[in-house]
């Protein structure tokens, strides 16, 4: 082996330039892996501070939490709020959900179950039985994202405000 | 076409950390080392076989895992340069009894190391026995014992 070359009366076939080079590379992707776990646990890919999202509120009647950021077929939630002022009847509260990014997405469950759910064009409806009181109304949808890549969602009740809410979805 | 995605991608990810951890890591296997490593094919399982448990799913990806080694594995003898990215290269650490301090803090490698090899495979007693020690591209130190004639 020409290339081969000689250390002493030992046969080697050393590069220490290369040698160099790689045990910067090493320390480099270290520090690029350290990254990665500080960013995981911040929330950059899924669940932590940086991935919650919030939209609406008391004023608006009606509020939506969402994952920033998600991970193919992981569970993950959607919390929506509903004030009475934003109901559609005393006793009924609807929200709407975009009907692409629903399909985005295997819902798993729906709590509290709804009353009824409709279909239109875009959207899918989901009517609540409302509490008679003045709370407001939780509902949390359990879903897995079953498409990966950028995913924009909007919800909001009818004839009222609606919000739409970005999400990543790592694969 | 998932499958070969998925198991092209985790052959290349896992390539890439491991070279980034260095050879070291995996060339002398402690008994928690090993336990890691079970861990490690755990996890990745998930990822690898989603929720397809079919056979064709599986021979898939080891057609797709086993093809990647080869294909890799020819383009390391054609190309010395690619042999050195992929598998590294090897590092003298002792040269003619001298310890080579600088490299074996680099390496991650100590005299504790280099005598645990010396013993292992020479049956050598003291450092000054050794001659020439060298961590190999695989990871493990090989010792070339001072002549007693």
């Amino acid at each position: 082996m020409p290339d081969t070359p000689q250390v002493d009366s030992i046969e080697v076939a050393e590069d220490m330039e290369f040698q160099r080079t790689s045990w910067r590379v090493q320390r480099a992707g270290w520090i690029v892996m350290l990254a990665a776990v500080v960013a995981a646990i911040l929330g950059l890919f899924g669940q932590g501070p940086l991935a919650a999202g919030h939209a609406g509120g008391a004023t608006a009647g009606f509020s939506v939490d969402f994952e920033r950021f998600a991970r193919l077929t992981a569970p993950q939630s959607l919390d929506i709020e509903i004030w009475p002022k934003a109901r559609t009847t005393d006793s009924t509260a609807s929200i709407w959900l975009d009907r692409d990014w629903l399909d985005a997405h295997e819902v798993s469950s729906i709590l509290p179950e709804p009353e009824s759910m409709s279909l239109q064009p875009d959207r899918v409806l989901y009517a609540f039985s409302a509490p008679a009181s003045g709370v407001p109304l939780r509902i949390r949808f359990r879903l897995e994202a079953r498409e990966f890549g950028r995913i924009e969602g909007r919800a909001g009740v009818p004839g009222g405000p609606s919000y739409s809410f970005k999400q990543l979805v790592y694969p | 076409m998932e499958s070969v995605i998925r198991a092209a991608t985790v052959y290349l990810v896992l390539l890439a950390i491991f070279r980034i951890a260095g050879n070291r890591s995996i060339a002398q296997l402690t008994a928690f080392d090993f336990v890691l490593l079970l861990i490690i094919s755990e996890s990745i399982q998930q990822a690898l076989v989603a929720r397809d448990y079919s056979m064709t799913n599986a021979f898939l990806l080891i057609v797709t895992l086993v093809g990647l080694d080869i294909m890799l594995s020819l383009w390391k003898q054609r190309s010395p340069r690619a042999e050195k990215i992929l598998d590294g290269v090897p590092i003298l650490i002792v040269r003619d009894g001298k310890p080579l301090e600088d490299r074996m803090r680099k390496e991650r490698v100590d005299e504790g190391d280099i005598m645990h090899s010396a013993r292992d495979r020479h049956g050598l007693e003291r450092l000054d026995q050794v001659k020439h020690a060298v961590v190999e591209a695989t990871g493990g130190i090989s010792i070339i014992p001072v002549r007693s004639d």
